[in-house]
């Protein structure tokens, strides 16, 4: 059975839909500068903010809920709206929705928290547990879908978009949906700067995936959704088949809770099975979107898994990052969108301000917009806890 | 899609981890009975562990079945919520200088399925569901998708702790605030099964709650249950009923507390009275088929199957 | 030196929650890897500590893999670069 993809809808620092990030990927105009509008940094990070004020999207959608939603998912809803279009509700067909936060779920900005710390221990933990809301995002874009039932909110860290759209994949080759929306979001918050710097891992220079001398992530915010459909909705729906996604996997490095093994055992193990389920070679994949954090641990562990799956010719690979920053629990899903660009237009986009090859790597990243034909394609997306996921996309 | 049960495993007020929940019924406890934790988990690891990490992995590691699943899925409603207090703590109470990662790393919602997956050496699937009230039926619908599209075992299971919510807000003597930790081992082999779950779903509330009930055995083709095992995984303002469609029911919620992931519990104690039909006998439970009802929030309802494998 | 490296055994346990008295650690064995089976986190909590407590700054994490070797080295650190 075939799963296509019938939707897509992106909101990044490089742009506000499809286009303008396309637009930005093509010319190598990056999105990570000075952090504006977020109170109270500690430092002056940089990193790959939207250019859309919370009001400015707020009015955009006319939202007068009694509760007013979080940046992450007014980025959501944003992206959502773009890949679902007009879709509705549809007798006979099993429709639902997947999505996921990390940051988002902590549905309060920084001045409600600093209330909620400086009162007791006991009104700490009530008010957290009110405010704290993973299913706010998913319930509130699933009300503006028309899409009432089969809605799961997922959290796996930096993988977790990407394992909305595997899960999204499973139930529909499993005969328990027809249709699934599936994506992340992500805005960036003084927690997540707070926390990427506790842990030495953010550079406060554009990151430089697979560089030699890289020196850390910049954080991003964004989000991205894809439609998915099985042969039956595609036809009851009218959609059009944009891509097929083909295979996937997840697996759990179990090496540490943050750092990635130094042979990416999980990685490989991910990267194989999801070919495997494709029936795909390793030589037949055209082009690799890596998860490409530009931080030591990563991007070494990465080379090395890709490299023991695809030997001394790894195909073309970038990443990203080097243009949105890390979006966290969206990345899955905005590069998979990214990912099914480089197909559709047969280029592969360069990964920006890398320069120096890392010494045990065999190859550097595309550095410079590259012109392919792409048929076959994998994502890679990894997060704390050593979750591993790829994803596989053929025309 | 059904899968069948081998193997539970409990932390609750009741003295569940070793006695299970029907042979501890009785007890009238409110405080969460833990287990000696160092017993299960490795010391470097679990000097890091919050509660709601330790309460999470402890009844997976108690099961060797555990150490062959092809998978690991949790459910949490609120997560690893602690640590984000504490790590919010470090930065906004205007510390200079360096920050403190550990609560940070311990604080995403995942951190439970990933330490399973550390300590057990486990490189299969690792997903962790947070839908709130519904979570641990999320986390449920993705491991029977699993056994069956593998054929294996998977682990899964539901946690959260105590938060004072309900005490401050609405508390009578069936509502009150629990948590708990309810793990299971799921297979698609019928040999040594202690119980079969036919189906699980979650469906928004449609009209009330017995037309619902009605619509899940519809479109599942299930017959009506023999007893109902029904609760609020959440805040809810209808009270729970002593029947529905003429089927006698048990408030499972009035015996762990109020928590999202509570319904785990209440398959733990659905799974003990099908396979322990004597015991259950003892508490007016027998029943070859038993429908777990969640009332999330009075919007949303959550209804596992199970009967006998 | 002795009265700095007992109060380092203390700040260590403490630092990393450690489930040890000051008396089970040896001052010259090495603390990660098979010793104390510590790891990167620890390394990173050991350096907020190095910073909190004795105002040295570490931002070398190469450098601090050395300086870590054993709650001695450590000592000797702190006692030739304390603020």
């Amino acid at each position: 059975m075939s799963i296509f993809v019938t939707g897509m809808g992106v909101i990044s620092a490089i742009g506000n839909n499809v286009e303008e990030n396309l637009k930005a990927l093509l010319n190598s105009k990056g999105g990570i500068n000075p952090l504006t509008s977020i109170n109270r940094m500690r430092k002056p990070f940089i990193g790959g903010q939207v250019k859309l004020s919370n009001n400015y999207l707020l009015n955009t959608f006319s939202i007068s809920d009694a509760k007013t939603p979080h940046r992450s998912t007014l980025l959501g809803l944003k992206a959502a709206r773009e890949a679902w279009g007009n879709r509705t509700e549809l007798n006979g067909i099993r429709t639902g929705i997947i999505y996921g936060t990390t940051i988002g779920s902590i549905d309060i900005d920084d001045e409600l928290l600093e209330v909620l710390v400086n009162s007791s221990e006991k009104e700490q933990k009530v008010s957290y547990a009110k405010i704290h809301e993973p299913n706010f995002g998913t319930d509130f874009i699933a009300k503006h879908a028309g899409i009432k039932n089969n809605r799961f909110t997922i959290s796996t860290a930096c993988s977790t978009a990407a394992n909305s759209i595997m899960t999204g994949a499973r139930m529909i080759k499993a005969g328990k949906l027809d249709r699934v929306l599936v994506g992340g979001a992500e805005c960036i918050t003084n927690y997540t700067l707070n926390g990427f710097d506790a842990l030495m891992l953010y550079s406060n220079e554009p990151c430089t995936p697979f560089d030699n001398q890289r020196k850390g992530l910049n954080l991003g915010e964004g989000s991205g959704f894809l439609v998915l459909e099985n042969e039956k909705s595609v036809s009851a729906c009218g959609s059009e088949k944009l891509m097929r996604l083909t295979g996937w996997a997840n697996t759990c490095d179990a090496y540490h809770i943050t750092a990635s093994s130094p042979e990416g055992a999980g990685a490989k193990l991910a990267i194989e099975k999801s070919l495997q389920m494709a029936s795909i070679k390793p030589e037949e994949i055209h082009y690799i979107n890596a998860h490409g954090t530009g931080t030591p641990n990563n991007d070494s562990s990465e080379y090395a898994a890709m490299h023991a799956v695809f030997g001394d010719d790894i195909p073309d690979f970038n990443s990203t990052k080097s243009f949105t920053g890390h979006t966290l629990a969206a990345a899955g899903s905005i590069e998979a969108i990214y990912t099914i660009l480089a197909m559709q237009h047969n280029a592969v986009f360069p990964t920006l301000n890398t320069k120096v090859q890392m010494e045990e790597a065999k190859q550097k990243p595309v550095l410079e917009l590259k012109h392919k034909k792409i048929n076959k394609a994998l994502s890679n997306s990894f997060g704390f806890g050593g979750n591993c996921t790829a994803l596989v996309f053929e025309k | 899609m059904s899968v069948y049960i081998h193997n539970c495993s409990t932390i609750s007020v009741l003295d569940s981890f070793e006695q299970g929940i029907l042979n501890a019924l009785d007890s009238n406890s409110r405080k969460l009975i833990e287990p000696e934790y160092r017993q299960f988990i490795p010391p470097a690891l679990l000097r890091r562990m919050s509660k709601v990490i330790r309460l999470g992995v402890t009844p997976g590691l108690k099961m060797p079945e555990s150490n062959h699943v092809k998978g690991i899925i949790v459910g949490t409603g609120v997560g690893c919520f602690d640590n984000s207090i504490q790590f919010s703590k470090k930065y906004i109470h205007g510390q200079e200088g360096l920050l403190s990662p550990t609560d940070f790393i311990q604080s995403t919602d995942n951190t439970i399925a990933g330490q399973l997956g550390l300590i057990l050496k486990n490189n299969g699937y690792n997903i962790t569901w947070t839908h709130k009230g519904i979570a641990f039926e999320n986390a449920l619908i993705d491991a029977m998708l699993l056994c069956n599209e593998e054929n294996c075992t998977v682990l899964v299971g539901g946690v959260d702790e105590h938060i004072s919510l309900f005490e401050l807000e609405h508390s009578t003597h069936d509502k009150w605030t629990g948590e708990g930790s309810s793990f299971f081992i799921l297979g698609t082999q019928r040999t040594n099964a202690r119980a079969k779950i036919e189906a699980c779903e979650t469906l928004a509330i449609d009209n009330n709650i017995e037309n619902t009930v009605n619509l899940f055995l519809e479109s599942n083709k299930l017959n009506k249950p023999e007893i109902i095992l029904y609760g609020n995984s959440f805040l809810s303002a209808t009270e729970i009923p002593v029947s529905v469609m003429g089927i006698n029911v048990f408030n499972y919620s009035a015996v762990c507390g109020l928590y999202l992931t509570n319904p785990a519990f209440a398959v733990h104690l659905a799974t003990d009275i099908i396979s322990n039909q004597q015991e259950a006998a003892k508490h007016n439970f027998t029943a070859n088929s038993i429908l777990v009802v969640n009332n999330f929030n009075d919007t949303d309802c959550g209804f596992i199957y199970l009967s006998k494998p | 030196m002795n009265e700095l490296i007992e109060e380092l055994k203390k700040e260590i346990i403490s630092a990393l929650n450690l489930d040890l008295s000051p008396a089970d650690i040896d001052a010259h064995a090495p603390i990660f890897g098979d010793g104390l089976g510590l790891d990167s986190i620890d390394a990173l909590e050991l350096i907020v500590l190095m910073e909190k407590k004795y105002g040295i700054k570490l931002t070398d994490q190469k450098k601090a893999k050395t300086i870590f070797q054993s709650v001695y080295t450590m000592a000797e650190f702190i006692h030739s670069n304390r603020k």
